[in-house]
């Protein structure tokens, strides 16, 4: 069964017992068992065994199921929580539970839920972060957009890569108007108004991308002429 | 006579009565017991017994003076063309002057009899009670003018218009036709005005549709003939002369025969037909006439174009453009030495020369104040290239500076009065007065620290003129550096009192110090290298420290050597020196007091300076040839280097100053400045940002940028980018936050 609801007490006992044996699979170093988490290791091991690479956007899913507070690390709560949302207390239905999430988060609203946490996941607090280095942001959005193809993408990310000066952080405001900016403006950001209140740096995105594609267009000229 | 109504027999006394009033309006004679027995006649008449007879005698006196009017327009008629006006104006004079008399002769009718049957002024001009039902009774003056129009002037108001109109044609053109007097014209185009005087509302209805609005058309016709002639003719510039004169004397004209009411439309049509119809003609001439300023041709163009709605715009704008041409002719690209004085000399040259043509040509016109101001701002305000900031604000700073420093080649304090005084007019011009205040401040500092002011009443003076531009705030730190400097006079009197009573200490060396507030002055919260004060003026840093402590607990002061300068007497020469010099170059000089040579390196730990420091200093030693390097070339200095006194040294003066060329700006200082100004903006307008945002708790982002520009408008103009730089900081600490399902506002988090 997947879900604990009206199936009787012994069911959800059932369950609870097998998501601590299911948690202590992956909690076993003596570190880990210290701080009652799962780690870097058991991450790893957790990865291997739903044969999955750690920096799959299924991955990021169970971490937003798990309200994890931050990467690298899933406390015992964390991992309980999360398995039980899921209904789910072995590899294989965590698996299954996995590829039926990446098909609930086609959901604009849900999808924007996972999107805000990702940045919070992926903030070091314990270093005093405020906001993403680019280089972690870039992989981010590479990761968060796996299965929403984004056309401004690559655009966006060589923008980051090349433009000088260089960009070194993002805020969370930033993060969380780029989900707006890819809905509100078209491919060819034709749509973008810098009179709106968009963070700066997309208005200097939009002039780079646009003096490129005017550059393109001379080249195209003189490449007829 | 009696008053008590009797029996009157009608039938003879309106006979007798109406020899009379025959009499009255031809003017003719009438002897006064006459005129008074017919007086009573009508009284009588009004009050007779057994029935007053008031209706019979009105009746009979319309009858009678219709008949009269009927007959004059039959003498009219049988006028000659050329007579017919004369003829008409004279009869007119002759019949108006009468009816006025008859009016009187008809006292009693019209104040007993009619008065009281008449409506009230209030239902005229507010009931529904028209004044023209036929019943209603007039008083005998207005009857008579009633008449007059209905059977004078109706028969004959074709004749009279075609009349009137070919005499005032023939006005125009000098021609004349039939000669009549312009007072006939006048008084005729009149009788249309008095002959409805007497009315209550649209008394000048007969007069506009009879002439006026006939007259209009014909004067448009024959205006657009004349504008269509007059172009074909000349050119702009002498069609302009001649409008204006054609104009002029259309309005001598209209003051000559019309009623007031008509000037001004007389005028608009006049314009209407020789300027608006005409307006691409007289616009193509505009940018020829700005470009060359042809003064005579933009003062008519003005005064033409002024009167048509919207018809200056073309003319403002070329003026506008013009004296930005000429103002970025005059100050970009300047070269050479002193470039400041350059700037604000030329801007200021070419400021004033179109002052002045805006009030000579434009007569102060607003529009033209207000695009010569534009003008000049742009002029100001141009940087050639976008990215660096905008040099205007630190040139006339330096220009300043150049007027107030102590120089050989100032003028006289009062051309350096009205020299500072001008600056204002390219201050208020400036859009970053934050970066002007910034260098002013430095300069400022400089020059009292160093005592290079000229005089302090200069310096007051402008720096009131600031404060009135700018108001308190931007000069507060400017007035607190002045206070500062006569505080610390006070503070030198009593320090020596303090040494006195003090088991009276000799410091041995006359010393001043200044105390200066951190926040008011441009320079750094402490000295910028270590330095060890030289022993000889240990005890007076050291006395006045304890002294200062006991009058500011709690105060702390940090002194800054690298700004301080000593008097040094030199007494191993050939004559005795005495020299003012840097705190640092006397440092190192009085190391030399028990030796004659030294290497740099001890020199060098002896003062502390760090390397930077030591260089500068002592190649300036050096350079003024009291030090001398043994062996060396003197510009690197390495830690053996020795150097010696130069016990040769001779000069033509015995009392002077060393240059120290380290008190010249730097272009790292100026760098400095300009990234200074950058951080105190970005924390001016997060101050802005949160105070508007803590008044208005939530904004939309569009209404937020325009208040942070206008608030921030008398100290800099903000980019929009650098305003949503600091929106975005202070969502990211948490003062702002976006609302919730909205990407375009703000609110304030509490």
């Amino acid at each position: 069964s997947t879900t604990g609801m009206g199936n009787g007490t012994s069911t959800v006992e059932v369950l609870e017992n097998n998501l601590v044996t299911f948690y202590e699979n992956y909690c076993g170093s003596t570190e880990e068992k210290l701080e009652d988490a799962i780690t870097a290791d058991g991450i790893l091991h957790l990865c291997a065994d739903l044969d999955l690479a750690v920096d799959d956007f299924r991955i990021l899913l169970f971490a937003w199921k798990c309200d994890a507070a931050q990467m690298g690390k899933l406390s015992k709560n964390e991992f309980l929580q999360g398995c039980r949302l899921l209904g789910t207390d072995s590899v294989r239905s965590l698996k299954f539970s996995l590829e039926q999430l990446v098909k609930e988060v086609e959901d604009s609203e849900i999808f924007s839920d996972v999107y805000r946490y990702a940045f919070r996941f992926a903030l070091d607090v314990e270093c005093g972060q405020r906001s993403l280095p680019v280089d972690v942001a870039v992989s981010l959005w590479r990761l968060v957009f796996t299965h929403r193809p984004v056309l401004l993408l690559d655009r966006w990310i060589e923008f980051l890569e090349q433009t000088p000066p260089p960009v070194r952080a993002i805020p969370r405001d930033t993060w969380c108007m780029f989900l707006h900016l890819v809905d509100a403006v078209g491919n060819d950001l034709s749509r973008y108004d810098d009179t709106e209140a968009w963070p700066s740096l997309f208005d200097d995105f939009v002039e780079w991308a646009n003096d490129r594609a005017n550059q393109n267009v001379l080249h195209a000229k003189e490449d007829l002429h | 006579m009696s008053l008590k109504p009797k029996r009157v027999d009608f039938v003879t006394t309106w006979a007798d009565l109406k020899e009379t009033v025959k009499g009255v309006v031809t003017l003719g004679n009438v002897p006064h017991t006459v005129w008074h027995n017919r007086f009573s006649d009508v009284y009588s008449l009004c009050v007779a017994y057994p029935e007053p007879l008031a209706e019979k005698l009105y009746q009979e006196t319309k009858k009678f003076l219709e008949e009269h009017v009927k007959s004059l327009l039959i003498q009219v008629n049988g006028s000659s063309e050329e007579q017919l006006l004369t003829v008409y104006y004279s009869l007119w004079q002759q019949y108006s002057q009468g009816m006025d008399y008859l009016h009187r002769l008809y006292s009693y009718l019209n104040t007993q009899h009619i008065k009281k049957q008449k409506a009230t002024d209030a239902e005229l001009l507010y009931g529904t009670l028209s004044y023209e039902s036929p019943e209603q009774m007039k008083e005998i003056g207005e009857l008579g003018l009633d008449l007059w129009k209905k059977h004078m002037i109706e028969p004959l108001k074709g004749d009279l218009l075609r009349l009137l109109l070919g005499a005032i044609h023939c006005d125009r053109t000098g021609q004349s036709l039939y000669n009549e007097k312009s007072s006939t014209i006048q008084g005729v185009i009149q009788s249309l005005v008095s002959v409805e005087e007497y009315k209550k509302k649209n008394t000048l209805e007969l007069y506009e549709t009879v002439f006026e609005s006939p007259f209009l058309e014909a004067t448009g016709e024959y205006y657009r003939q004349e504008a269509s002639r007059l172009l074909q003719e000349c050119t702009i510039s002498l069609y302009m002369e001649k409008v204006l004169q054609r104009r002029d004397e259309e309005d001598l004209r209209s003051r000559k025969f019309l009623h007031p009411s008509s000037y001004v439309k007389v005028r608009s049509e006049c314009e209407q037909r020789m300027v608006a119809d005409h307006l691409a003609a007289i616009h193509n001439e505009c940018p020829t006439m700005v470009q060359q300023e042809l003064q005579q041709d933009l003062r008519n163009a003005f005064a033409l174009l002024k009167s048509i709605p919207g018809g200056l715009t073309v003319l403002v704008s070329h003026f506008m453009e013009h004296v930005k041409q000429q103002g970025l002719r005059a100050v970009a690209n300047l070269s050479g030495e002193n470039i400041a004085t350059q700037f604000v000399e030329g801007m200021l040259g070419v400021h004033s020369k179109y002052k002045e043509m805006t009030n000579v040509v434009f007569a102060n016109d607003q529009l033209f104040s207000s695009a010569l101001d534009m003008a000049c701002a742009s002029v100001v305000n141009h940087r050639l290239n976008t990215k660096q900031p905008c040099k205007s604000p630190e040139l006339l700073a330096k220009y300043c500076d150049s007027l107030l420093k102590k120089s050989t080649k100032g003028g006289s304090d009062t051309e350096v009065e009205d020299k500072l005084a001008q600056c204002i007019t390219v201050f208020k011009y400036i859009d970053d007065k934050d970066v002007f205040q910034k260098f002013y401040a430095r300069m400022l500092a400089k020059r009292l620290i160093h005592q290079q002011s000229q005089s302090m009443d200069a310096e007051e003076a402008m720096i009131n003129r600031l404060k009135q531009a700018c108001g308190y705030e931007f000069t507060n730190k400017l007035h607190r550096m002045f206070t500062d400097m006569s505080v610390s006079s006070d503070l030198n009197n009593k320090f020596s009192s303090y040494l006195q009573n003090k088991d009276r200490i000799e410091l041995g060396l006359n010393f001043s110090i200044y105390v200066l507030q951190a926040g008011a002055w441009p320079l750094g919260q402490s000295c910028p290298t270590d330095f060890a004060v030289p022993q000889e003026l240990e005890k007076s840093v050291q006395r006045f420290e304890d002294f200062y402590r006991e009058q500011f607990n709690g105060r702390k002061l940090a002194w800054l050597h690298h700004l301080s300068q000593g008097e040094l007497k030199l007494n191993y020469l050939k004559k005795p020196y005495i020299i003012t010099m840097q705190t640092f170059q006397m440092a190192m000089l009085l190391m030399f007091e028990n030796t004659d040579s030294m290497t740099c390196r001890e020199l060098m730990e002896a003062t502390k300076l760090n390397s930077d420091h030591f260089q500068k200093y002592v190649q300036s030693l050096v350079e003024s040839k009291l030090l001398a390097v043994s062996g060396g070339t003197g510009e690197v200095f390495e830690p053996s280097t020795v150097i010696s006194l130069n016990m040769d040294y001779s000069n033509k003066r015995t009392k002077f100053r060393i240059t120290a060329a380290v008190q010249k700006e730097t272009v790292q200082e100026t760098e400095q400045t300009h990234s200074s100004i950058d951080e105190d903006r970005k924390l001016y307008l997060q101050a802005t940002i949160v105070r508007i945002m803590k008044s208005r708790k939530i904004l939309r982002h569009n209404v937020l940028i325009q208040e942070v520009l206008s608030q921030s408008k008398a100290r800099f103009a903000p980019s929009i980018s650098l305003i949503k730089k600091c929106v975005e900081t202070l969502i990211d600490k948490q003062y702002l936050e976006r609302t919730p399902n909205s990407t375009d506002e703000y609110s304030y988090v509490a």
